[in-house]
């Protein structure tokens, strides 16, 4: 995790443990590819935001096709889901934007955590219940520099 | 005539009776010993005083602050309006974040979702 002072930056240790352990719910009991990224993008532009979310979405490789990514954006306060096209027919972009919206309003009250965990919740909803699938082998990777 | 001294007879009488008779229980013997307020005792002395009406306030406000700020002041609070300089995580993510990153490629996929910002 981040060095300097852990208490104004970064998630603890124990919401790193609550977002991967919604991650790993989405997994086994949805069986839903769910990725999330939480981090700013390094972009000349924030309109470049899409674009990067995406490339994001597309270095998830073979997995991309069915995966859904959420990229959170702390410093740039923008939030991003990137469905693949398997993914997108059970998370539509209608129930996407629905879990963004719950995600910005919980964000802009500095509840990161929480926001993140409550938009999985929903996005598994809407997919509904399939074979678990296999866990990813690096669960919360910390990326350094990326872009 | 006769009547209006029946009257003021009776009202008079009913009150002074009302009043001797539920009045009679404050007269009457405490079997129990000496009533409430009887005996004073010893005043309290400053020290005692502060403590009891400064200190011990003060301590019981300090406790309740205490149990409500600690939880909070452990937890990271996320602010929008400062950067974050966090590095990133990525739950769920490619084995080799860095590298899959710069090898990736957008292709011709049609990708759904959502965006928004705060």
């Amino acid at each position: 995790m981040a060095t300097g002072n852990p208490r104004d930056e970064g998630l603890s240790v124990s919401q790193q443990e609550r977002i991967e352990h919604a991650v790993s719910l989405c997994r086994k009991e949805n069986g839903l590819d769910v990725s999330v990224f939480v981090g700013d993008l390094k972009l000349d532009e924030l309109s470049g935001f899409r674009v990067a979310a995406d490339t994001l979405h597309a270095a998830l490789g073979d997995r991309a096709h069915s995966a859904v990514l959420v990229v959170v954006a702390p410093g740039q306060r923008r939030v991003e889901i990137v469905t693949g096209p398997a993914a997108r027919r059970r998370v539509p972009d209608r129930v996407a934007a629905l879990a963004v919206l719950s995600m910005t309003s919980a964000f802009s009250g500095g509840d990161l955590a929480g926001g993140i965990i409550d938009a999985l919740r929903q996005l598994a909803d809407a997919a509904g219940r399939r074979p678990a699938i296999a866990e990813p082998e690096h669960a919360g990777t910390a990326v350094a520099a990326h872009h | 005539m006769s009547r209006a001294v029946t009257r003021l007879t009776t009202a008079g009488l009913t009150g002074l009776v009302t009043v001797f008779l539920t009045a009679a229980p404050a007269f009457a013997d405490n079997p129990l010993g000496p009533s409430e307020g009887h005996d004073p005792g010893q005043g309290l002395g400053t020290v005692e005083a502060l403590l009891t009406y400064a200190v011990l306030p003060l301590a019981i406000g300090l406790v309740i602050f205490a149990l409500v700020m600690l939880p909070g002041a452990k937890a990271n609070r996320y602010r929008p309006n400062k950067p974050w300089n966090a590095a990133s995580v990525w739950f769920a993510g490619p084995a080799d974040p860095v590298a899959a990153v710069q090898s990736a490629e957008l292709g011709d996929v049609v990708r759904g979702g959502a965006s928004g910002n705060w």
